[in-house]
């Protein structure tokens, strides 16, 4: 890797570290940065499997997410990349989240069935995608069975409360048919049958002792009749929202659509009070049309929306299709389009919850998608611009919550709350006027900066360096350091410089904490300091190697592991010779003991290589302790053997005896030299 | 108030520290106010719009109601501000106590404050001082005229810093210094030539350090050396030259010779280091340079010619008006080639708070404490040791106050310096060349053991042999200082603190004018 390809891979692996929630905007940067270096995909690739797999499983999501979208934005070679691990990456991941991510992940792979708008073909190659459905079939089979036996056991008092839950359900559906002046419909008359049958059904099993198996039966098929009834609420609202939408005004669009979400999350409510009071948070929510293989289907979306419903009150679902028109229409565009919402994700996640074995339902997306064309033919649909403050807060607003409020005011309120600050604004403009003007001002074509007494103090030059070059030294740089304020610029080196920067924030701030150290017991020292600045004080160096001395050495944040490369050892041996003066018969200390990058260390030995075989007692090699260490332990990696820091009066240093450095890690010398020799 | 040791008119050596007041003010004795005036107190966040080029003024160099250190706490909201060139972060909180200095407002700004604790008028001007820096835009009128010269030479600019007391010397220097940094990585060289000011050191010394990273805005000492380990911020490596009194005109001619030993060596630097070179100098000095301008006239040709100052710049204690009127009467102009040597002068830095000596002695022991116990964001541990008389040879220069020093007749140095340009900084002083006054004040005499010459003293370890020949000593480099708290002369033993656990170094020692009670 040279060193440009070097300092991308480290951006592209710090904005990924970042992604511990569901970002859109990061993980735009990250499919502009896998789509502008194409060059290191392969070490972007890499790191990103790195982190799906390493990962808490509670972020696993959004790894796969900034892989969908670099895939199906990027398309290859980062597809072909990807499908050599995906099956393994996917089944893993898909076995250790919870129901809640299956369900998401579930769609996400669906949507790497559709083809792409740029190929026309699926995102990955047809073999790899094969393998994970099979693999989605098996797992959504072996939830059913789960589901069977979750269910809890049928008694009586049970099935009544469900033919209770059955009855006001369809009481409602009823009245809804009545209110539209229905009352002669299909719809109508069957519903009235199912009153009936449900009646009789009460009656049988109040009368009749029947077997657990046949209550079992009867269980299932109430939950598929309620499935039915709930079904039918969902369309109801989806109706609704279709209709609104062809009301919206363009400049009313943002509210119109919180309404609707209010709306639709209030209606859900009402029908779970009537349907689902007494399951008590365990309300089941049927996704899809109950036809031919619903049964099983109903089960499986039951299944993976038990916990998703229990844990949050706030959500709510619909059909695939409304719930991409229940959202913006600029999330609307985005959803169809990518079939992924990243922007609002407790609004969508529930929503996009399917079922891969739907996919031949691709009509219904069909319609939808025609629908949308035609909206957006007849210019009923607002799509914000690029620059557009509603995109703007769609970035900034990425994460928002959606409650059970039925009050529009409330609902806008709550929007406007969540719109950046003032301060927040103000510093994107300024940020932005500041980097035009730097870009356009050169200190070399300034006559007024000639240094002159009369410059100086001219209000020209004043106004000249206020106006313009005083950028140079702020918002020029807009990229501040949050813990120091030091400013950072935009070009690829400078981030780099700063995610060193914050690394060593980080470092030195877990080290300056204190951590408790034990010395070592035959160690002649009893200087063990907690909660203090422990690591080693410094006298002043003589003044010989201060002419000699580099400020990089102190300010240098980068933490390098790279101990082999040649300017390193130049260095090395550079302020080895420095390191030498004695004073007092005693081994002085160096410079570079004070300094940040692990491999340069004291001591007798400096690395394994060069000195290793001149020492005759292994036991006098030692490393002092780095700088940068945030634990003073470490284990050798041949014994398993937790070494920690002694102490070492004659040379004033934290020390790691019996200790050498190979490659950036350290190892006792005993155990290295036997190791070596074998 | 009273603080043992620190009555006022007090103005011995000693420098004592009370230990409630200085170490932990926050946990001392509580004291109540019964006084009917608002207080502000740690339960009461209090807001403060600055706008832009606004300054607000803090004068936490003095106590409050009822003697207690003033620790104030800032928050920078939203905008942006910076204490002497520094941008402080938004959201974070920044601690502030014992020393003055001001805030300023680069932009229209938001500010979140609070007092621990402390008893302090609502009304009082030091929270209430808010002033328009009308100056500032003439130190950025410089800054990037510097900066200009900067880009344009491998030799970078060499400023020198002369004038009055209380112009805002300092400020200047360290402002310079702190924009140096942001545009470009540079690295300019920044030398203190007044030893009653600590900076980056104990007090007594001059001090030269690149400026390669952010200066700690929370210190009045710019930064911690490397000789207090891990820092919050990137801690200097200086070049620390001991000279040891408190004043100049204590041993005038041991004071020229140490600052021509540190332009030596500093020259050496520039010479080996291509960053810094480029980066140039910017040199602060002590007020008397300028004010008692003919007995420092030999010193300023020294430092202008081995430095090869190219840029002095004057702080007038005039205001504004007269300024360009008076830049030729200037008397600098006698001495200084106009080709080579820019002068400008600048009206005094607004809002500067003018030192007096109770306040300098207040820095100076926070120095002390600084460099052995760490400042308020880092606690560091001295290290307790213990030797017997006989293994301490300390030696001292004499005070050789010379009358004729500061009023104007005095030829300084000359005999010296002159022949060791020639040499390119070799140390050839021979005795022969010094006036028998000069060969006197650089001579190091025996200091005998014992409490009252020793007691609470900082003294100077060199890296040097404890047997080194006396005239040597002066010459080696400064290894670091001890302090001596305890002379027990019936046991024949001093108890020491060092910064570096160990047994004191037996290298060669030298007694400072400087006392600390802790
Ligand atoms: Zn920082
Ligand atoms: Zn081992």
């Amino acid at each position: 890797m040279d060193g440009e390809t070097e300092a991308v891979v480290k951006q592209f692996d710090f904005v990924l570290k970042e992604l511990t929630f569901n970002s859109r905007p990061i993980i735009t940067t990250l499919t502009k940065m896998a789509e502008e270096n194409i060059s290191c995909a392969k070490y972007f690739v890499e790191i990103l499997e790195n982190r799906i797999d390493k990962c808490v499983p509670s972020q696993k999501l959004f790894a796969f997410y900034a892989l969908d979208s670099i895939c199906k934005n990027a398309g290859s070679p980062y597809t072909i990349f990807f499908s050599k691990n995906l099956f393994k990456l996917y089944k893993k991941t898909y076995l250790i989240v919870n129901n809640q991510v299956r369900t998401k992940l579930i769609s996400l792979f669906k949507s790497w069935l559709q083809p792409t708008k740029a190929t026309g073909e699926p995102v990955f190659d047809k073999t790899t995608l094969n393998v994970i459905e099979n693999f989605l079939v098996k797992a959504s089979a072996l939830h059913q069975k789960n589901l069977e036996s979750m269910l809890p056991t049928p008694t009586i008092p049970l099935l009544f409360k469900e033919i209770d839950k059955l009855t006001a359900l369809s009481n409602e559906r009823i009245k809804d048919l009545k209110d539209n002046n229905n009352v002669n419909s299909e719809d109508y008359n069957k519903l009235l049958a199912k009153l009936e049958v449900l009646k009789q059904l009460r009656l049988v099993l109040a009368k009749e002792k029947l077997s657990g198996n046949a209550l079992k039966q009867v269980q299932l098929q109430l939950k598929q009749v309620f499935a039915q009834d709930q079904q039918y609420l969902q369309e109801k609202h989806r109706i609704q929202q279709q209709q609104q939408l062809h009301q919206q005004q363009q400049g009313a669009e943002r509210e119109q659509s919180q309404s609707f979400i209010s709306n639709e999350n209030y209606s859900f409510n009402t029908t779970s009070n009537i349907a689902g009071a007494s399951h008590s948070g365990t309300s089941i929510i049927p996704l899809f049309n109950n036809n031919k293989n619903s049964d099983r289907i109903s089960n499986l979306n039951k299944d993976l929306n038990l916990q998703n419903s229990s844990e949050s009150s706030t959500t709510f679902s619909t059909l695939f299709g409304p719930n991409s028109l229940s959202t913006t229409a600029s999330s609307l565009n985005y959803g169809i389009s990518s079939g992924l919402n990243f922007t609002q994700p407790n609004s969508n996640n529930t929503n996009n919850v399917t079922d891969f074995l739907e996919l031949g339902k691709q009509s219904k997306l069909n319609k939808l998608q025609n629908l949308y064309d035609s909206l957006s033919k007849e210019n009923l649909l607002y799509i914000p611009s690029k620059n557009s403050i509603v995109t703007l807060f769609d970035k900034l607003n990425s994460i928002r919550n959606v409650d059970g409020s039925d009050s529009i005011n409330s609902d806008i309120e709550k929007l406007s709350q969540k719109l950046p600050s003032i301060s927040t604004l103000l510093n994107i403009l300024n940020d932005f006027h500041a980097l035009m003007i730097v870009n356009n001002i050169n200190l070399d074509n300034a006559p007024k900066l000639q240094l002159t007494q009369e410059n100086i103090l001219s209000n020209e030059t004043s106004k000249i360096v206020m106006d313009n070059f005083i950028h140079l030294i702020y918002r020029g740089k807009p990229n501040k350091c949050s813990t120091c304020g030091k400013r950072y610029g935009n070009t690829p080196h400078e981030k780099m410089l700063q995610c060193y920067h914050l690394d060593w924030h980080f470092r030195i701030n877990r080290r300056l904490k204190g951590t408790s150290y034990n010395a070592d017991d035959n160690n002649s020292t009893t200087f063990v300091a907690t909660q203090r600045n422990i690591q080693s004080r410094n006298w002043y160096i003589p003044d010989l190697q201060w002419v000699g001395f580099k400020d990089d050495e102190i300010v240098s944040t980068r933490f390098n592991n790279d101990s082999k490369s040649t300017t390193d050892i130049g260095e090395e041996n550079r302020k080895r010779n420095f390191g030498e003066d004695t004073v007092g018969g005693k081994r002085k200390k160096r410079s570079e003991e004070n300094m940040s990058s692990p491999q340069k260390i004291g001591g007798n030995i400096n690395s394994a290589e060069d000195t290793m075989d001149l020492s005759a007692d292994l036991h006098e090699h030692y490393v002092i302790v780095p700088e940068t260490m945030v634990d003073n332990s470490y284990k050798c990696s041949i014994c398993q053997e937790k070494v920690t820091s002694i102490y070492d009066d004659d040379i004033g240093e934290w020390i790691w005896k019996n200790t050498i450095q190979v490659d950036g890690k350290y190892y006792h010398a005993t155990c290295y030299k036997e190791t070596k020799n074998i | 108030m009273s603080l043992p040791g620190l009555e006022p008119g007090h103005t011995g050596n000693t420098l004592s520290l009370d230990s409630d007041s200085i170490n932990d003010p926050i946990n001392g004795p509580i004291n109540i106010y019964n006084g009917d005036v608002k207080l502000a107190n740690k339960d009461e966040p209090q807001y403060l719009t600055l706008s832009i080029g606004m300054q607000w003024s803090l004068e936490l160099g003095k106590q409050d109601l009822v003697g207690q250190h003033v620790k104030i706490y800032i928050t920078v909201l939203s905008g942006i501000c910076e204490v002497l060139g520094t941008e402080l972060a938004n959201d974070v909180e920044y601690c502030f106590q014992d020393w003055n200095f001001s805030v300023l407002a680069i932009e229209d700004s938001r500010i979140k404050w609070r007092l621990v604790n402390l008893m302090i008028p609502l009304d009082d001007p030091f929270i209430n001082n808010v002033t328009p820096n009308d100056n500032a835009k003439y130190v950025y009128n410089l800054h990037f005229a510097i900066e200009k010269l900067r880009c344009s030479s491998f030799t970078g600019p060499k400023v020198l810093i002369l004038g009055n007391k209380n112009t805002g010397k300092t400020s200047l220097s360290r402002i310079l210094s702190s924009y140096s940094i942001k545009n470009k990585a540079y690295q300019p060289m920044f030398i203190n030539l007044d030893p009653e000011q600590p900076i980056v050191s104990p007090p007594g010394c001059i001090m030269a350090t690149p400026i390669s990273d952010l200066i700690d805005l929370q210190s009045p000492f710019w930064n911690e050396s490397l000789t207090s380990g891990a820092t919050k911020l990137h801690s200097r490596q200086p070049l620390i030259k001991n000279f040891g009194f408190e004043k100049i005109e204590d041993n005038f001619d041991w004071y020229v010779d140490t600052v021509r030993q540190m332009l030596d060596t500093v020259d050496r630097r520039l010479y080996n280091d291509p960053l810094v070179q480029r980066s140039g100098c910017i040199i602060d000095t002590p007020s008397c340079f300028y004010e008692s301008y003919e007995s420092f006239e030999s010193v300023l040709n020294m430092i202008i010619s081995k430095m090869k100052i190219d840029i002095i710049v004057i702080l007038s204690a005039n205001t504004n008006n007269d300024i360009s009127t008076t830049i030729n009467a200037e008397p600098i102009n006698k001495i200084i080639d106009k080709n080579k040597c820019s002068v400008i002068k600048l009206p005094k830095l607004t809002g500067v708070i003018p030192n007096d000596d109770a306040y300098k002695r207040l820095l100076q022991r926070l120095a002390i404490r600084d460099y052995f116990y760490g400042d308020l964001n880092t606690v560091i541990t001295p290290y307790v040791t213990s030797c017997d008389f006989t293994d301490l040879i300390i030696w001292e220069l004499p005070v050789n106050n010379r009358s004729d020093t500061f009023n104007g007749s005095a030829n300084v140095g000359d005999a010296s310096i002159p022949s060791n340009n020639q040499n390119n900084g070799n140390n050839n002083n021979t005795e022969n060349d010094m006036s028998a006054d000069t060969v006197k004040s650089l001579t190091l005499q025996p200091v005998e053991v014992n409490q009252p010459n020793l007691q609470h003293a900082i003294i100077t370890i060199y890296h040097c042999p404890k047997r080194t020949e006396p005239k040597q000593i002066l010459q080696s480099s400064v290894m670091g200082f001890a302090l001596i708290t305890e002379v027990n002369e019936k046991r024949q033993r001093c108890k020491l603190l060092l910064p570096v656990p160990g047994s004191l170094p037996k290298n060669a020692l030298v007694l400072t004018s400087y006392r600390y009670l802790e």
